[in-house]
């Protein structure tokens, strides 16, 4: 019984590309659409051409200095003439360099986000000018203090970076991977409407021809169920092992904690997917019209298509994070691998796992139910 | 041994030698046991305000190919459902071995086989796969499944077919698969439930001689239909349902001794008077004369030389006429004297 409801379940080419296939795909396109986002932002190799040392060449490079001061891995500042700039500027070797004369400019060889650095932090230094210029002439032994202060300002606003209480370094788009680990758990729930189904004699008549069988409804509830998880539960793990060796996804040194997490996540998906799948007599394209608003539901709410709007409902609904499937999964990987909280971690696996019990309960006592109205 | 040679797809022969006949031991339990292996008691279903079932008395013996024919909704599948205890019924009694069924009843779902009117089976198994993975709900014995398994599969015919997926076969033999399923495990009773729906006339003769050699094997069957002929085939007793209620149950012969017919002769491209047709209404044993588009058919309560006397008379008045050829009653007469409708209404 057990191995034929595994074949069943790996011969199901449509629900394989949602389970398995949909989740590499996606994680495949992040990486490919925003994943080296923040590389770029690591180092940018830029030039100082200085073409007058005077006043406003010095209080630039000044401010310059202190911008690396604050994060040595945004810019790489060397000094040069503008002949080797240039040359360098063509074969892509700097993204920019700034001249220095009277006045500051910038020049640039492309539109892509190092040259939006470069750019924001000249027009910072720009609209402080006239302010420092103020300075300079009236009192010019504060001019390094108030250059200091611009250039932490100037480096704010040209570029936010992301702390974590641990001190750790954060992928600003990690979020998005926490989001499809979720989505892929979810999509549990694919596989279990389709184990359920196939037990209801009134949707399918092969669901009929078991049920007037020798064994026992709930032993063979019990095979698809254990099956299904199984299933879905290897599916993300290799799906975790694609994003963390594949993708080089941080997901934090623990990985115990992480398998936990997405047991509970399949756990939860699967059941959702079993208890839709055990309610009504809707047809099987009715049910599955509900699993996908459910599934991709769940996981739009915690974030997968818009940044940020996990953060709106924590504001506004907060309950609705505490019974989001696909928000408990990311909250939870959050509490493990961006930020240590282990409390919450605890608080997210538990509900989890109370939320999958309570609908394989409710499968069961469905289930029970073994004569019908009509068929 | 049985041996039989049967024709699967169009040039395609195979042949086989079932081991149906080795019935396994847990027949013997059966000895003793009461005839009657199912039993309806005044069973009543309703759909809201439809009435499926209308105090469905019923007796099935063992070793009977029972034949529950009827036209469409009249209520056999619903009866099966109810008998099988799948279905929620208002009123009544059902009892199979002299046990009641309820849905938990596993010793004796072990003695039931069904073949549904839908195919029933996994599209993501082989026909193989699909014939182990039923036998199997029946019967935990690998080893002793594994050699049920063969003999269904060659008992069907598909020994050429048992690697292939479901979507791969033809109708025909997807219906043979779906009977494979039901009988694998060498069940005591069978449920066919309209078996041979939208067949080819090959496998067609071939699923109904299937039936008749695992009848002849022990196993009582319940074959529904609303095929009359298929039905006259094999069934050894037959109930006509109509709107839920048993019309007329017996042997082919007893239903059909239940109505007045003997014979009907039709006499084609006859131009007759009304006079002359008035006369043939006179003539002994005739009851019925239908007269339409000079097709004359006249209904006999007797069979004495019936044809010699209305060929007499064409003689006599001098009629022209076509082909004329005798018949005697079938099925769809007896439902057609009962409830004044032909059974393909």
């Amino acid at each position: 019984m057990i191995k034929y409801s595994l074949l069943r379940i790996l011969r199901d080419r449509v629900t394989i590309f949602w389970a398995l296939c949909f989740p590499f795909i996606l994680a495949t396109l992040f990486e490919v659409s925003f994943g080296h986002m923040n590389d770029s932002l690591d180092q940018i190799q830029t030039a100082v051409v200085v073409k007058r040392d005077g006043q406003t060449a010095q209080t630039f490079q000044k401010f310059l200095k202190e911008v690396q001061k604050e994060d040595n891995d945004l810019l790489a500042v060397s000094t040069m003439d503008q002949k080797e700039a240039d040359r360098k500027l063509k074969s892509e070797k700097i993204a920019g360099y700034y001249l220095l004369g009277e006045d500051v400019s910038l020049t640039v060889a492309g539109n892509g986000v190092p040259e939006s650095v470069l750019q924001s932090l000249m027009e910072s230094y720009d609209s402080q000018a006239a302010y420092l210029k103020t300075i300079l002439k009236e009192k010019p032994q504060q001019l390094a203090a108030v250059t200091q202060k611009i250039g932490k300002n100037v480096l704010k606003s040209a570029t936010v970076k992301e702390v974590t209480l641990s001190g750790k370094k954060v992928d600003g788009m990690i979020q998005y991977f926490f989001s499809a680990v979720a989505m892929a758990c979810m999509f549990g729930c694919f596989l279990g409407m389709e184990a359920a189904i196939r037990l209801q004699a009134n949707v399918k008549a092969v669901a009929a021809r078991r049920c007037v069988s020798s064994t026992s409804k709930m032993k063979m509830a019990l095979a698809d169920i254990a099956m299904v998880i199984l299933v879905d539960y290897v599916f993300v793990v290799l799906f975790l092992v694609y994003l963390v060796f594949g993708l080089k996804k941080d997901f934090g040194n623990n990985p115990a904690p992480i398998l936990l997490i997405t047991f509970a996540g399949c756990l939860i998906g699967a059941s959702m997917g079993l208890l839709v799948g055990s309610i009504g007599k809707w047809g099987e394209d009715v049910k599955v019209a509900i699993i996908l608003s459910v599934s991709l539901g769940t996981t739009f709410l915690s974030g997968l298509m818009v940044s940020g709007i996990k953060g709106l409902i924590e504001k506004y609904c907060p309950i609705l994070n505490r019974i989001n499937p696909s928000a408990l999964i990311t909250d939870a990987l959050y509490s493990v691998a961006v930020y240590p909280d282990v409390a919450r971690y605890r608080q997210d696996v538990a509900i989890m796992l109370l939320m999958g019990a309570l609908c394989i309960a409710i499968v069961f006592f469905l289930t029970r139910r073994v004569r019908y109205d009509s068929i | 041994m049985l041996v039989s040679e049967i024709q699967a797809g169009s040039a395609k022969r195979t042949k086989y030698t079932g081991k149906w006949n080795k019935r396994p031991k847990y027949h013997n339990i059966m000895e003793g046991m009461s005839a009657n292996m199912i039993k309806i008691e005044n069973l009543v279903k309703r759909y809201g305000n439809l009435v499926a079932l209308d105090h469905l008395d019923l007796e099935i013996a063992k070793g009977e190919i029972f034949g529950l024919l009827g036209p469409n909704g009249c209520g056999k599948t619903t009866a099966i459902g109810c008998i099988l205890a799948l279905l929620r019924y208002d009123k009544g009694e059902i009892t199979i071995c002299s046990e009641k069924m309820t849905p938990e009843s596993y010793d004796l779902k072990r003695k039931i086989g069904i073949v549904p009117q839908e195919v029933a089976v996994f599209d993501q198994l082989t026909v193989q796969e699909n014939i182990d993975y039923f036998c199997g709900l029946y019967l935990p014995d690998r080893k002793k499944r594994k050699e049920y398994v063969e003999d269904a599969i060659t008992f069907v015919g598909l020994n050429d077919y048992k690697k292939m997926y479901p979507k791969q076969l033809s109708g025909g033999l997807l219906r043979r698969l779906n009977i494979a399923c039901g009988i694998a495990h060498k069940p005591e009773i069978i449920f066919m439930d309209e078996p041979t729906v939208a067949v080819d006339p090959q496998s067609r003769n071939h699923i109904l001689e299937g039936i008749r050699k695992l009848n002849q094997t022990g196993a009582t069957i319940i074959y529904t239909s609303h095929y009359m002929e298929e039905v006259e085939q094999i069934c050894t007793q037959i109930a006509i349902l109509d709107h839920g209620q048993c019309i007329a149950k017996g042997t082919k012969e007893e239903l059909k001794q239940m109505i007045r017919t003997g014979e009907k002769i039709t006499v084609e491209e006859a131009a007759l008077s009304d006079q002359q047709l008035e006369h043939i209404r006179q003539m002994e044993q005739v009851y019925a004369v239908d007269y339409q588009e000079q097709v004359l058919l006249v209904r006999f309560d007797g069979t004495d030389h019936n044809i010699v006397k209305l060929l007499q008379y064409l003689q006599e008045q001098t009629i022209c006429f076509g082909r004329v050829y005798s018949e005697l009653p079938t099925l769809n007469d007896v439902f057609l004297e009962i409830t004044g409708k032909s059974l393909r209404d």
